[in-house]
């Protein structure tokens, strides 16, 4: 371990060349940008820019595009923020309290615990990755689907603390968001579930175009237009368009389990930074002191779930450097990078490459402090867009909602998809459908399915071997507490109705 | 459809493969006889950025620009989604125009039998193939499985495959019939969460390019058993292929190209002059099959359309054995 | 005027039908292949979970006379404008090309959200014009997407 920080040391003064420096430079703005578009992530990012990195010098072409990776994680909460569009998948559960905020008027301090969020989760990450990545990758390799399966459960049960106030309506949301999942080729059979006969709902929904549907779109439509002396906004005040480091250090428990828990999922084939994001959202309101905060403009509701989809994308990386294995699409975008430039990723990279592997994790250090200052710098820019007029916003943010979601595919179809999630979105705001638990199960659903189906094929049908598994025997008892906890502290709170029934001597009933 | 184009020709400018357009500003050599090709040519990846056929596509470009064979650019465009259906509807809606470029990966196959796409490869002009990519049987060096023969005797074993409809996917099932064994077939979304499976232990087997698998080998990580290449790999001499032990699975990804149908024969002759000079080059072999594993070779139109044919009608056999072929 | 109850009423009727219609495909999918989940497994149990808590919320409906909500005429008018709008621009660029088609889209959710007298169409047009120029370098040049 102590060597690592040695050589840590030797990567960080090569990564400070200033051909390097460049390109983490560009990298960053051009990811910082993409994220902030509606509808393309990283993945996106990443595939836009490898063309023409592959033409760098290899460790300026993986530093650049690793940036790309890790910039656009920050501008996603951008867009989530201010528009209330997640800028990309990974930034929906930023839109929930991040957009309340603004609307209050608290743009600023939003962005700026956006901001700690994603450099602290990424520092996090960062650490974890530069000093267990080899020990990490092989614990994560643990994970099969029997214990995925468990995870997802675990997961899924955390809808009861994010169903909002109908649990009928939760129900309907979630399996909703379960149905959606099952659209497209099933993973397992090959056969198309649910296309209607379209080949572009083939291979599934894209996340980001429900999510800039459901969330963006309807919002925007539930919106009223005003007359132009009239704003039904918060009054423009320019302390509210700076970063509040008061508001940022009390969430520091947040930005801990967040990081923690994004970094951790996100290590794990298949199951990726959304999920992470929602995990860790859940997280933080199930023990949060006044979880009726949440979802009406809590800082932590920001710092949860940035902190950890900025961890994760380190997460996400450690297979492909310890393993030589892609551990979700952008890792394997990433990896075609690598391959372009003629390094074989693989399990021996850290050895054959160790210079190359510790500049890269350099250059990921210098990223994020490069990140940090630039987007301090744009933030009072940008939180003056929530205080835009509407009839001259919205037009704007429309177009740009539009020509997103084309680019994804290039794809009319898409366009018609996501304004359609924007119906329905709209009608579920009315009826008060929450559409957190669609969202939740629309990620988490298709995991769910391929560990449950991939273990039952392996046992020849027995369900016994779920309970096999030492792992997955305590995640099944940890979703039980989380089932049965607040049950049991509901009782004990009408017996004893104190601030802190552990302090207060039992009355008796 | 045909409005894209508008968008291809602004797109020359946008792809901003530095390397490409400058090598290609010099290419003008204006030595054909004909005056094709007189404007650039669109190649379409059906797959997303980084993948295999858009690796290739991107390397024979560069390789192309660098020897300067044509006077025009390459330009490589991903049409993506519907499991490579919008991409091959899109170079099957030009017909007849010869400055349209595809590369056929397996979803080209599999897509049309599961009944979801109207066009089949017959609805396409094989110009060649450039490349082949053998599929290795490997499992985890912890493994007691050693052979071939370990594994007919082993019980209850299970195989990852990266996706349920590919070629990972049709091998394991052609194994199971040739060999008679009852191997668990258990589809993953790629590669890599495979490997990953191995790796952990909650898998046995895979079958897997040799670009993936021969580092994860020399790492001592995994063990090949066996290859379905017609002869043995060169990068792994000493083991043996299916069908020296006497299996009938041979089975090869060949790298082709298509054009839409319709063009004239003259195109189809200049680009099989053009892929066999590069196939044959030194430069197409240290940047594409030496560096991802593959095995050279050419096949001319009429040897790729016969291959193609052969190649079909080996996953229409599968696919209808497991009740996906429509 | 839609009155919130019947508006919920009307929804989880629709929903009760689609859960069955979902379990119902799943069923075609295929339930049990082999002793195993197969492709209908989870699209039956998602069906029936959507039809059982649609039913429940029906039966809430119902009841909840005491639920006398509405939703305005403006809005909703303002809901069917706007998607009119967004699919207009779909078609439309198929004919005239996606930056004419945005340029135009624009000026229509302006004078939908916007006060709507001369001033404000003057300084709208001028923003969708730049807006236009906007997307054209980022999304064409820098992007590379192929517009249409």
């Amino acid at each position: 371990m102590f060597e690592a920080w040695g050589l840590l040391f030797n990567g960080l003064a090569a990564a400070s060349e200033p051909s390097i420096l460049l390109a983490i430079f560009i990298g960053s703005v051009i990811g910082l940008f993409i994220g902030a578009l509606p509808g393309l992530g990283p993945t996106a990012g990443v595939a836009i820019l490898l063309p023409v990195a592959v033409g760098f010098d290899g460790t300026a072409a993986i530093a650049a595009l690793g940036a790309v990776y890790y910039g656009a994680q920050y501008g996603g909460a951008v867009t989530a923020i201010l528009l209330g569009i997640p800028g990309d998948a990974s930034a929906t559960m930023t839109v929930i309290d991040g957009y309340q905020l603004a609307k209050q008027g608290k743009a600023g301090p939003a962005l700026g615990i956006s901001i700690a969020a994603s450099f602290v989760g990424g520092l996090i990450g960062l650490l974890l990755l530069t000093a267990f990545a080899t020990t990490i990758a092989r614990a994560a390799i643990a994970f099969g689907p029997i214990e995925m399966t468990a995870l997802m459960i675990f997961s899924l049960s955390l809808v009861s603390v994010l169903g909002g106030r109908d649990p009928l309506k939760a129900g309907v949301s979630l399996f909703g968001g379960l149905w959606i999942g099952t659209i497209g080729l099933d993973p397992i059979m090959g056969v198309p579930r649910f296309e209607f006969g379209s080949i572009y709902l083939f291979d599934g929904i894209e996340f980001s175009i429900l999510a800039v549907g459901l969330f963006g779109l309807a919002e925007m439509y539930a919106t009223a237009p005003v007359s132009e002396d009239e704003t039904n906004r918060a009054r423009f005040r320019f302390r509210e368009l700076l970063p509040n480091v008061r508001e940022t250090l009390r969430c520091w428990r947040e930005l801990i389990s967040g990081s923690l828990i994004g970094f951790f999922v996100g290590v794990l084939p298949g199951a990726g930074a959304t999920a992470a994001t929602m995990i860790s959202y859940a997280f933080a309101k199930r023990f949060a002191k006044h979880p009726e905060r949440f979802g009406k403009g809590a800082m932590e509701g920001v710092a949860a779930p940035e902190a950890a989809n900025n961890s994760a994308s380190y997460g996400n990386m450690i297979p492909m450097f310890a393993l030589g294995i892609p551990g979700s699409g952008t890792t394997a975008v990433l990896m075609g990078g690598l391959l372009m430039i003629g390094l074989q990723p693989g399990p021996m990279l850290f050895q054959t490459q160790s210079t190359f592997v510790w500049t890269i994790f350099g250059s990921f250090y210098i990223g994020n402090l490069a990140l940090v200052a630039i987007t301090i710098l744009l933030t009072p820019i940008l939180a003056t867009a929530a205080f835009v007029k509407p009839g001259f916003l919205f037009p704007a943010v429309m177009a740009i909602v539009m020509f997103g979601i084309y680019s994804i595919d290039n794809s009319m179809f898409q366009v018609l998809l996501a304004i359609g999630f924007g119906v329905v979105g709209y009608i579920m705001m009315k009826l008060d459908y929450p559409p957190v638990p669609l969202v939740l199960g629309m990620i988490l659903g298709p995991i769910l399915e391929r560990g449950i189906r991939r273990t039952l094929i392996g046992s020849d049908g027995d369900v016994g071997v779920f309970f096999q598994s030492p792992i997955a025997l305590v995640i099944f008892a940890l979703t039980a507490a989380l089932i049965i906890l607040p049950w049991w502290m509901n009782r004990r709170a009408r017996h004893a109705p104190a601030d802190h029934p552990e302090l207060t001597p039992k009355v008796g009933p | 459809m045909g409005s894209n184009m508008r968008g291809v020709t602004r797109r020359a400018f946008a792809i901003g493969c530095a390397a490409l357009l400058t090598a290609s500003q010099f290419a003008i050599t204006a030595a054909q006889a004909s005056d094709y090709p007189a404007k650039d040519i669109q190649y379409v990846v059906t797959a997303g950025v980084g993948g295999g056929s858009d690796i290739l596509a991107r390397t024979l470009a560069k390789v192309i620009q660098e020897k300067q064979l044509i006077p025009v650019n390459i330009l490589v465009e991903n049409r993506t989604g519907g499991s490579g259906a919008v991409g091959y509807s899109y170079i099957n809606a030009q017909e007849g125009n010869s400055y349209t470029l595809g590369g056929v990966g397996v979803s080209f196959f599999t897509t049309p039998l599961l009944g979801k796409m109207p066009i089949n490869y017959k609805n396409f002009t094989p110009l060649a193939a450039i490349a082949r990519s053998p599929y290795i049987l490997a499992v985890a060096n912890t493994s007691p499985i050693k052979t071939i023969d370990d594994l007919k005797a082993a019980k209850g074993l299970k195989i990852g495959t990266a996706g349920a409809v590919s070629d990972p996917a049709i091998l394991a099932h052609i194994t199971n019939k040739q060999l008679g064994t009852d191997i668990k077939v258990v589809p993953y979304d790629g590669e890599g969460e495979v490997i990953a499976a191995i790796l952990g232990g909650h898998l046995d087997l895979l079958y897997g390019n040799p670009n993936e698998i021969l580092e994860q080998v020399k790492a001592g990580t995994l063990r090949p058993l066996a290859v379905t290449s017609p002869e043995r790999m060169t990068s792994l001499a000493e083991v043996p292929t299916f069908k020296e032990l006497g299996y009938d699975i041979v089975h090869t990804q060949l790298r082709g190209i298509i054009m839409p149908s319709g063009v004239p024969a003259e195109t189809v002759a200049y680009w099989e002059g053009i892929l066999k000079t590069v196939a044959e080059s030194p430069e197409w072999q240290a940047q594409y099959v030496d560096r991802f594993n593959e095995t050279p070779l050419y096949l001319n139109s009429a040897e790729f359309g016969a291959a193609m044919v052969e190649t079909s009608a080996r996953y229409e056999s599968v696919m209808r054995d497991l009740g996906l072929a429509k | 005027m839609v009155k919130i109850r019947h508006a919920d009423i009307a929804v989880s009727a629709l929903l009760i039908l689609f859960g069955a219609y979902v379990a119902y495909q799943g069923m075609g999918y295929g339930y049990i292949e082999e002793g195993n989940p197969s492709a209908g497994f989870f699209p039956f149990w998602i069906g029936l979970g959507i039809l059982i808590f649609s039913g429940a919320n029906l039966f809430n409906a119902v009841r909840r006379l005491e639920l006398i909500e509405t939703i305005g005429k403006a809005e909703i008018v303002r809901v069917v404008l706007c998607t009119v709008a967004m699919i207009a621009f779909v078609w439309l660029s198929g004919l005239i090309g996606m930056i004419a088609a945005g340029f135009l889209l624009m000026l229509a959710i302006g004078a939908i959200f916007g006060p709507r007298n001369s001033r404000f169409y003057s300084i709208l047009a001028v923003v969708s014009a730049v807006m236009t120029a906007i997307l054209y370098v980022v999304f064409g040049s820098l992007l590379a997407v192929p517009l249409l």
